[in-house]
């Protein structure tokens, strides 16, 4: 039963890996790629500042994106499992939070240019109200934009995995708690979020890779004016330099694992799944 | 029934304006749209 399973994983995720792994160690001039065995594309990742910038940006975009999306998710989530009474309200409000996700990912994000423009409505409003006298220029092609477009984008990633672990909790243990005389604080901390914690990392895991692999949301919201490592490996692409790209790849996803194995250091994970 | 605890109030308000984040984008481009004159 497990091998159409394992021929799966094989064919989509290890040779992929393994192919990206072996065109990193080759070399590429303008106009050719060789088959070779050196780490001349290391050498020059490693020995540029770039690279630790745009690696530090990348880790600044999924820190904020975590944070926001944690507080978010975790209080929506909250709500719609121990505030909402019925299974049917719980069902429609949670499809209600699911809609704006049947469309594609970057109408959503480019949804908010118009939001955020220099003549755009938010600056509008805020000039009409009297609160600014000149428009804001921050608030679009800026880290504050591609922050806000990430947390639109993937908040629902964490609300998910949290409310399926909140509604799997046994009510008769915050039932016992109240009785114990637990203030509605107290419950939370000591009850709520350590039963929670499964699906807050998966949440977690989900936003950090999704930001950290990111590279189209960058683009557009900062103007090209800022870059994260999904950035350097598209723009390597557009130049034809796969093994620099392919090199820049194994980089992130070997920072992307070790991400995730610090995490689940702290949460056993499995008895979510 | 149980009558509603001012978190729940809370709360609701915080799931009104977390819809109004995710949907607002796309009403604003649908606003937008209607005021676009179609050529034809």
């Amino acid at each position: 039963m497990a091998l159409p399973t394992m021929a799966v994983l094989v064919f989509f995720l290890v040779l992929p890996i393994i192919m990206i792994v072996t065109v990193s160690f080759w070399q590429a001039t303008e106009f050719s790629i060789i088959p070779a065995f050196d780490f001349e594309n290391y050498e020059f990742l490693f020995g540029s500042n770039v690279t630790y910038r745009v690696f530090f940006n990348t880790f600044k975009y999924a820190f904020v994106t975590w944070a926001f999306t944690l507080g978010i998710g975790f209080t929506v989530a909250y709500f719609l499992a121990f505030h909402v009474r019925t299974l049917t309200w719980q069902i429609v409000l949670f499809l209600l939070c699911t809609i704006p996700f049947w469309t594609s990912n970057i109408i959503r994000m480019i949804s908010w240019i118009p939001f955020l423009g220099r003549n755009g409505i938010a600056n509008s409003t805020l000039i009409s109200w009297g609160v600014i006298d000149e428009p804001l220029d921050w608030l679009l092609f800026s880290d504050f934009a591609v922050i806000l477009a990430f947390v639109h984008l993937y908040t629902l990633f964490m609300v998910v995995p949290i409310f399926n672990t909140m509604m799997r909790i046994d009510r008769s243990l915050i039932e016992a708690a109240r009785d114990a005389g637990a203030s509605g604080a107290q419950i939370l901390w000591n009850v709520i979020i350590p039963l929670t914690k499964p699906g807050i990392m998966i949440g977690t895991i989900f936003v950090v890779t999704l930001v950290m692999g990111d590279f189209i949301t960058v683009r557009f919201m900062s103007g090209s004016q800022s870059a994260n490592v999904g950035r350097l490996i598209s723009n390597d692409i557009a130049l034809l330099a796969y093994p620099s790209a392919s090199a820049t790849a194994v980089v992130l996803l070997l920072t992307v694992l070790i991400v995730i194995g610090i995490m689940l250091r702290f949460v056993d994970i499995r008895k979510e799944l | 029934m149980e009558p509603r605890s001012r978190s729940f109030y809370v709360l609701s308000l915080f799931f009104g304006v977390f819809l109004l984040f995710l949907y607002g984008p796309t009403i604003t481009i649908a606003i937008l749209l209607s005021k676009v004159p179609v050529a034809g």
